[in-house]
C-alpha cells in the first residue's frame, strides 16, 4: 500500500497541469482578490479570502487526485494489471481516497503561505491548525466524489467532467464569486458540500465550532459518494 | 494441503458463459510444477477466458480451479503468481522505473528493482515514460511487472501478439532468461511456432473445449496427418476427396494440396485411379495444419 501511495503521489506531483490548477490558480486568485484589507464581522477580509481559496485548493485537490487518471488507467488496462498483483481492491480504493486527502496539502500550503506573506493574515496558530485539520477531514466527500466520477466517466470526458463538477460546486457553494444566488439556487447552495466546508472554515477561523448542519451535509455527501463508489467498483469488476 | 507439492494449476470441468456465448464448456487440464504449458487456439477459443479465471478476474459458472493448491484469488493475493495480461496496460505519467519499483514493492521486495529491470531488458529504458514505449518494449515492461515477485507460476496471455518477428524473438529470449528455475509457465498463444518451441506441453482449445493435450509431437500425431502436394492436368475435387485417407482438398490451378490421414494409400490411389501425377511431395503436417484439423473437428 505504501508503494502504491508513493507511486501515485509521484505521478500526481509530476503532472504540471495538475499543479498549476491546484496551486498556482488559487494562490493567484488570492493575490488578486483575496488580500484586501479591512474587516467583516470582526474577521480580516484577507482571512476570509484565505478560507475561500484554501477550500478551492482542497476540494479541487481531492477531486482531481482521487479521480483524475482513474478513467485513463481503466481504459488502458492498468487497473486490470494491478488486480493481478497482491494489491487488494480495498487497498486500491483506500489508497485513492487517502491520496485525494493528502493531495490537498500542496494547494492549501500555497494559499496559506500567500495569506501569511501577502495577505498579512493574523490568526492564532491553533485556529490555523484547526482550519487545515478541517480541510483534511472535509475533503473526504470530495475525494470519494472524484473517485466515483473517475470510475464512471470515460476517456477525455472524465478529466473534463471533474473540472466541470469542481467549478459547479465552487460557484454554487460560493467558494468563487460573491453575493447570494436567486431563488431556489440559494436553497440548493446550502446543500452543497463546498458551501458547507466554506462555512465551517469561516467558523473555525472565527474561533467557533463548526455548525452541525454543515457537518451533516458533508457527512451525507461522503456516505452517498462512498456508496456510489462501491456500486461502480462492483459493476466494473464483473464476474 | 501442502502448497509446495500441489500442482501449479488444476482446472477441472470449467464452464463459463457470457450471455448466450459459451466461452468455455467443461474444459479441464492440469499444469505440473516446473512445467511450461501453452494454451493454443484461435481467437475466441477461450484462452483469455481461461487465463482470467485462473487469475480470479472472473468466476466460473461451473467447475473447480485451484492455483498452487489455493483459490485463484488467494494465489494472486499471496504474490506467488505473476501475470502478463492481454488486456493489461501501463499507466501514463510514470517512468519505466516507477512502474517496476511499484511492482517490486507490491510483491514485497522479493526481487530488487535493478535485477527486475535488467532481466526484462529494460535497464537502458528505466527513465523512459511507460506510455511512450514501443510495442515490444511495453510487453517487456508488463513482463517485468509479472516477474517482480519471483512468481512460482507465471501467466502470459498472448504476450507477443501484435509484435513483429524481431520483437517476438527478443521477448521470448527475455522470458527464457528470466523464468526462475522450477517456476511453471502458462502461456496463451495462437502462434504455433511459439507453442512448439517453448512449451513442454500444449493444451489445444477450440470453441471452449480442450481438443488436445500433450507434447507438441502428440498434437501433431493427434491431427495425424500428412500433406500431399502434386500437379495434375485436370484436378477434380470430388474424385480427389474420394481417395482413401483424404480429409481435405485444396486446388490452385493445376496444383493440388491434399490433407490425408494415410499418405501411403492416398499416394497409391493417386497413381492408380487418377494418374498423370507430377511433382509429388509428401510432408508432415505442421502444427498449423494440426490446429486447423483439431479446431474444425474433422479428425477422427
Amino acid at each position: 500500500m505504501f508503494f502504491f501511495m508513493r507511486f501515485e503521489a509521484v505521478r500526481a506531483l509530476r503532472n504540471v497541469k495538475y499543479l498549476v490548477f491546484l496551486i498556482a490558480v488559487p494562490v493567484g486568485f488570492y493575490l488578486l482578490w483575496g488580500r484586501q484589507s479591512g474587516e467583516q464581522d470582526g474577521i480580516q477580509i484577507s482571512a476570509l479570502g484565505l478560507v475561500a481559496m484554501a477550500v478551492y485548493a482542497a476540494t479541487g485537490g481531492a477531486l482531481m487526485a482521487a479521480g483524475g487518471g482513474v478513467a485513463d488507467d481503466r481504459a488502458q488496462g492498468w487497473l486490470r494489471q494491478l488486480k493481478v498483483t497482491p494489491l487488494r481492491d480495498a487497498q486500491w480504493l483506500g489508497g485513492r481516497i487517502v491520496l485525494g486527502i493528502m493531495m490537498i496539502i500542496p494547494g492549501v500550503a500555497g494559499v496559506s503561505l500567500a495569506a501569511l506573506l501577502a495577505g498579512h493574515v493574523h490568526l492564532p496558530p491553533a485556529r490555523w491548525a484547526a482550519l487545515i485539520g478541517l480541510l483534511l477531514v472535509g475533503s473526504v466527500p470530495f475525494s470519494l466524489l472524484g473517485l466515483f466520477l473517475g470510475l464512471t466517466l470515460r476517456g477525455k470526458t472524465a478529466q473534463l467532467g471533474l473540472v466541470v463538477v469542481f467549478f459547479a460546486l465552487a460557484a454554487l457553494g460560493g467558494v468563487i464569486g460573491s453575493g447570494s444566488l436567486p431563488g431556489i439556487w440559494e436553497k440548493a447552495r446550502h446543500l452543497t458540500p463546498s458551501y458547507s466546508l466554506l462555512q465551517e472554515g469561516n467558523a473555525v477561523i472565527a474561533g467557533h465550532a463548526p455548525a452541525a448542519a454543515d457537518a451533516g451535509v458533508l457527512g451525507v455527501w461522503a456516505l452517498v459518494a462512498a456508496g456510489a463508489v462501491l456500486l461502480r467498483w462492483r459493476q466494473n469488476s464483473g464476474t | 494441503m501442502d502448497n509446495s507439492t500441489s500442482p501449479a494449476v488444476e482446472f477441472r470441468g470449467v464452464s463459463k458463459r457470457y450471455g448466450a456465448t459459451r466461452a468455455l464448456s467443461r474444459a479441464g487440464f492440469t499444469v505440473a510444477r516446473g512445467e511450461t504449458v501453452a494454451l493454443l487456439g484461435h481467437n475466441g477459443a477461450g484462452k483469455s477466458t481461461a487465463v482470467d479465471l485462473m487469475l480470479g478476474l472472473r468466476r466460473p459458472d461451473e467447475g473447480d480451479i485451484k492455483i498452487l493448491g489455493m483459490s485463484p484469488g488467494q494465489a494472486v493475493a499471496s504474490g506467488r503468481v505473476g501475470a502478463l495480461l492481454q488486456s493489461g496496460g501501463l499507466p501514463d505519467g510514470a517512468t519505466v522505473r516507477d512502474v517496476v519499483r511499484l511492482a517490486c514493492g507490491l510483491y514485497g521486495g522479493r526481487r530488487p528493482v535493478s535485477e527486475t529491470l535488467s532481466l526484462a531488458g529494460l535497464a537502458d529504458l528505466a527513465g523512459r515514460q511507460a506510455g511512450e514505449l514501443s510495442g515490444g518494449q511495453s510487453q517487456r515492461l508488463k513482463f517485468a511487472v509479472a516477474i517482480a515477485g519471483r512468481p512460482e507460476l507465471l501467466f502470459l496471455d498472448e504476450p507477443t501478439v501484435a509484435l513483429d518477428v524481431e520483437a517476438r524473438r527478443g521477448f521470448w529470449s527475455v522470458v527464457r532468461g528470466a523464468a526462475d528455475q522450477g517456476a511453471s509457465v502458462v502461456f496463451a498463444t495462437h502462434y504455433l511456432d511459439e507453442a512448439d518451441m517453448f512449451a513442454d506441453r500444449v493444451v489445444v482449445l477450440s470453441r471452449g473445449s480442450v481438443v488436445a493435450d500433450g507434447g507438441p509431437s502428440t498434437v501433431k500425431a493427434l491431427a495425424g496427418g500428412r500433406t500431399v502436394r502434386c500437379v495434375l492436368d485436370a484436378p477434380d475435387p470430388r474424385r480427389l476427396l474420394a481417395l482413401p485417407g483424404v480429409q481435405d482438398v485444396q486446388i490452385h490451378g493445376n496444383e493440388v494440396i491434399l490433407r490425408t490421414g494415410d499418405a501411403d494409400q492416398t499416394v497409391g490411389a493417386l497413381y492408380t485411379s487418377i494418374g498423370g501425377v507430377r511433382d509429388l511431395q509428401v510432408t508432415g503436417a505442421g502444427l498449423e495444419e494440426a490446429l486447423i484439423a483439431l479446431s474444425s473437428g474433422k479428425t477422427a
